[in-house]
Formats: C-alpha cells, structure tokens, sequence
C-alpha cells in the first residue's frame, strides 16, 4: 500500500544511495547482488533488525513478488520463491530489482520516510512525497549509481549492474 | 521476527562461505521456501541435513556441537517417551502438555530453578 510521506529529490535520494552502499561496504560502483545482501544485512550498522524469508508463491496474493513487513522487533522481508529463483538461478534484472526494492523499505523508514497518515493520498500527490515511488527510485539509485553510469548505453548498464532493460533506459532519463 | 538460534547459525555460515539460501537448499536437496521455514523456526530441522550441512560446510567437533545445540533450541516440537513411564510421570507429561502454552515466564523460570535445583 501506498502513503504520502516527506518529500524528496533526485539529489538526496543520489546521497542515500551512497550511504546505503558504505554502510554495506560497497565501493561506490560496484554491481550489487540483492540475493547476497540479504543473509548479509543483519550485519549491517542499523539493519539488525531486518530479516528476511522466501515462501511459496501462493502465499503472497498473485501481484505482489515481495513485500516487507514491520513486525514486533523489526523488519520482514517477504519474498515468494519464483522471484527469489529468478534473481539467483537466471539473474533476472526486474527480479534483483524486487529484491532491492524491499530491502530498501526499512532503509527508507529509518531515514525517516514515514507514512504521513493522516493525508489521504489522492491523484494530486507528486511522485516525490509518495512512498512507493521513492523506495523505487532508491532502488534504482543503489542498483546503478548515477556517476558510474554516466555515458554508459542502456546495454552497458543492464551488462554491468544486472537490471532489466526498462530500468536501464530509466537510468538514461533521470 | 528474530531468526531462530539455527536460523541464525546458518546465516553466519552462508556469508562465511560466500553463499546463499539458494546453496543451501541445493546441497539439501530441498525446495527454498522449505529451508526459509526451517530456518525460520516454524519446523523442525530433519535430522538427514545434519550430517550434510556438516561434510558442506566443513564443520570442526566444536562447530559440529554448536550446530546441534542450535537446532535443539530451536525446536518447535518436543517427543517424550512414555513408554516405561509411571502414571504419575504420565500425568505430569499430559497436565504439562495442557499448560505450556499459558505458561508465563515467571512461573517458567521458577520451574527452571526448580528443575536445575533436583539436578544439583
């Protein structure tokens, strides 16, 4: 589900993805495994409390390939076993994508992207002020950093970072 | 949701040998999502993956017992044997099966002390 939360930009988002990879011990261009980061991530200054698990697919409603839940203690990470099999097995960019994705719920909430509940989200809601859409773009931030993919082509970037075709052109734009 | 003391144990073995829950059912021979739930703690750890999580991972005496200690603490199910039980040990199984799961944690700990207290 989707929320208003505080605004953001392109720029912070960049200086986010940044953190997140030296908090993970990532140079700043590297290509990213999500599968590996995920039995990693405990170890982790402030994702100690996230954990995750694969389960079979029909125990996540048919649109959704993953989630992340906040639990009593922490974060869960939901992944069903076709998109956890399709980025470890296949390589499959939108599946690693997936991945990212949920990993960087709890990063996005300890960086205080908070749903704001009391403001209905309507059609009105920039991009920028809507949850979903800056986890998203997080995700696209650490997967292909902005400065390495500078003057890269759209096969290049999907070569070097392992993300699908729609996320690379995405890169070129932004 | 913390991870189970196997759980746990698995984790630290697989970013040690640079590998992941995908490996780990491969070598089990085992669906992913069964290997998440195991390790998860909503089953119990099938005594067959002992011995090869053992010979994969390489695993010294020592490791090896921390291993068996990790799966008996995460056991989601216990077996006692009743079979040269006497009635009253049977009844104290049967009332102890029925209270467990109201079982606070005072009076779980005082039970503890008391059990420790026979041992000495």
């Amino acid at each position: 589900m989707d929320y208003e939360t505080k605004p953001t930009n392109r720029h912070e988002l960049r200086l986010y993805a940044k953190l997140f990879r030296s908090i993970c011990g990532l140079t700043q261009d590297e290509s990213i495994d999500p599968v590996k980061l995920l039995d990693r991530l405990p170890d982790f200054e402030g994702f100690e409390d996230v954990r995750y698990t694969i389960v079979y697919n029909d125990e996540l409603p048919g649109n959704v390939p993953a989630q992340c839940v906040k639990t009593e203690d922490g974060y869960l990470i939901q992944i069903k076993d076709s998109v956890y099999k399709g980025a470890y097995e296949k390589k499959i960019g939108g599946h690693r994508m997936h991945i990212i994705h949920e990993i960087m719920h709890p990063f996005a909430d300890k960086l205080g992207f908070k749903p704001i509940f009391s403001r209905q989200l309507t059609k009105e809601t920039p991009a920028y002020k809507r949850l979903e859409w800056i986890v998203m773009a997080l995700a696209g931030e650490v997967m292909m950093p902005y400065e390495s993919t500078k003057g890269m082509t759209k096969e290049e970037i999907m070569q070097v970072y392992g993300v699908s075709e729609s996320a690379a052109k995405k890169r070129l734009t932004y | 949701m913390a991870y189970t003391k196997y759980g746990e144990f698995m984790r630290v073995l697989r970013v040690k040998a640079h590998e992941v829950m995908g490996d780990t059912a491969k070598m089990l021979e085992v669906k992913i999502p069964f290997v998440s739930t195991v390790e998860s703690g909503k089953r119990n750890v099938p005594e067959e993956w002992i011995p090869k999580i053992v010979e994969h991972y390489k695993l010294d005496s020592e490791k090896k017992a921390e291993l068996l200690d990790a799966i008996e603490s995460s056991k989601t199910q216990m077996k006692i044997n009743l079979t040269s039980a006497s009635n009253t040990q049977r009844q104290l199984a049967v009332q102890f099966q029925r209270s467990f799961e109201n079982l606070d944690e005072d009076t779980a700990e005082a039970i503890m002390k008391l059990l420790n207290k026979e041992d000495e």
